[in-house]
């Protein structure tokens, strides 16, 4: 067995399509992409801001898994836990003390971690041991007819010592599979690595939403129709985020955001559900509909507004279904 | 010619604590000490509009411990691990994971923070893993509401505003209902017990 898939915890949960549409984008090249047994969460950012040694021994017990199967290569579709499993699987391979002191940690659960498999994102998987070529290849649908523009986000590009397979400031492994896929990209170079706030949306949620705002208009001036992500937290902040800065500065976005393998999908003749994308927030159909594809299996999410009436001094909730 | 000096903007040695850096770096904060006061990192840094001290000052800040003002600022906070700053820095600083370190050690020693979500958001989502092994966003969101919103028509306000999200994510089948509780969370457990021991120990 060549490779190990860590879906991480937002792709089993409100990153479901982008489990669905990973999947079922390997197997449509063929690949065979195993679950790492029993994965745990990697700890996100929260691992790093309570406890370093924390922060190492959760991504550990994956990697050791994973070893202990034979696996050659993680693969890992989160940028974040990228992140997490790669540098720990650095630091623990250079730094005998910390390697000591998480196998010690580790050792009541019977593991251990010798550093024998390599980290890769799920992109770097496509972009570099796939290949555009190939994709160009098994091209089914063309997609000319979309405006792409990539967001990459922070942790596919940087630290450079851990994000290593692509450019730092300028990245161009999702422009070129976008444009292997027949579609057009945008001059997004402004935007795409600039940071959508990450999980601060929860914590510091004002700071978060100018700094998505920014990236949202960004794509709009460029011209584009359509943006693509590497990442659940981007997706959540671009996604499902996206109405939330409409309405906080007034302003009008309403642009659809996929994940990358979804439009490898489409471009591979997939249909719409089978790569999740029932699921996104911001409705793909329009750009569905440009492309000639029939959305099947379109989910109707019931619209509801819950508003707090006041009346002098009587408050009411008000319900309303649409 | 006579300098006028603002009270405020005189640092007191002796009321600093020079094993603050060395505290930083056992916390994580690689090469701290390496810093040349650049600026790199304040002129790339995204969310520097809501810091009270810039990423250049809190590391020049660390430098001569002073540790009160590092650990109540907003900085720590508002910092979003985008890792530009650490990509740039030309003195090989781990800045980020500095701004992380600072992040614990303020919360390890329960500190009253500047933007007491933060705290609230970090414990709430390591407690969540501690139980099941993996996030379980729908106990997170509703947690992290109930305790960072004090007020309680705060609290309704916020659950309302996203009820809508909520509501499609559900229909989507995006936010499970029940955890997904991995098999051997007992590794879980003594992993994070035995991570307890050694912070013990020190």
């Amino acid at each position: 067995m060549r490779y190990a898939y860590y879906p991480g915890c937002s792709l089993i949960s409100s990153a479901k399509e982008y489990n669905i549409a990973t999947k079922a984008m390997f197997e449509a090249l063929g690949m065979d992409t195993p679950d790492i047994e029993d994965w745990n969460c990697c700890g996100a950012t929260a691992g790093h801001a309570i406890n370093h040694n924390l922060s190492l021994a959760l991504p550990a017990r994956n990697l050791a898994i994973a070893e202990e199967s034979g696996a050659k290569t993680i693969i890992a579709p989160c940028s974040e836990c990228f992140h997490n499993l790669a540098t720990v699987n650095k630091q623990l391979r250079e730094n005998d003390h910390e390697r000591r002191l998480v196998n010690s940690v580790l050792a009541d659960a019977d593991l251990e971690f010798k550093g024998k498999t390599e980290v890769k994102h799920a992109l770097d998987v496509v972009a570099n041991d796939v290949g555009t070529d190939f994709l160009r290849e098994n091209l089914k649908h063309d997609l000319s007819k979309l405006k792409i523009a990539p967001y990459y986000g922070c942790l596919v590009v940087r630290p450079p010592d851990i994000a290593t397979f692509d450019r730092l400031e300028n990245p161009q492994t999702m422009d070129n599979i976008a444009k292997a896929l027949g579609a057009e990209v945008v001059d997004y170079a402004d935007y795409k690595t600039a940071c959508c706030g990450g999980a601060l949306i929860l914590p510091k949620e004002d700071v978060a939403l100018k700094l998505i705002k920014n990236l949202l208009l960004g794509a709009k001036r460029a011209g584009a129709n359509c943006i693509i992500v590497p990442c659940p937290m981007c997706h959540m902040n671009l996604d499902a985020k996206q109405q939330l800065v409409e309405e906080t500065f007034g302003i009008s976005i309403d642009i659809p955001v996929l994940y990358f393998p979804q439009l490898v999908g489409l471009g591979l003749g997939l249909d719409p559900a089978t790569v999740g994308l029932d699921k996104n927030i911001t409705s793909p159909k329009r750009i569905l509909d440009l492309l000639g594809i029939e959305f099947t299996g379109e989910i109707e999410v019931p619209g509801v507004s819950i508003a707090l009436e006041e009346e002098g001094r009587t408050k009411r909730l008000v319900f309303e279904l649409r | 010619m006579a300098v006028s000096v603002q009270k405020t903007d005189v640092v007191r040695l002796d009321q600093c604590d020079p094993n603050f850096i060395r505290e930083v770096e056992e916390a994580g904060g690689v090469n701290v000490q390496a810093c040349y006061q650049c600026g790199t990192c304040t002129g790339g840094c995204p969310t520097v509009f809501a810091m009270d001290y810039t990423p250049r000052q809190i590391i020049r800040m660390v430098h001569l411990g002073m540790k009160d003002e590092v650990l109540s600022s907003m900085s720590i906070w508002v910092c979003s691990s985008c890792y530009t700053c650490q990509t740039r820095c030309p003195r090989g600083v781990h800045i980020t994971d500095v701004m992380s370190a600072l992040k614990s050690i303020s919360i390890r020693e329960g500190r009253t923070p500047a933007n007491p979500k933060g705290p609230v958001f970090y414990k709430t989502f390591v407690d969540i893993v501690e139980a099941y092994g993996r996030m379980w966003e729908l106990e997170l969101s509703l947690k992290f509401t109930n305790k960072a919103e004090p007020e309680i028509p705060n609290k309704l306000a916020m659950l309302l505003r996203d009820a809508p999200l909520g509501l499609a994510m559900f229909t989507k089948g995006k936010l499970p209902l029940a955890p997904h509780k991995i098999l051997n969370i007992g590794q879980i457990r003594s992993i994070y017990e035995n991570i307890r021991a050694v912070e013990g120990e020190k």
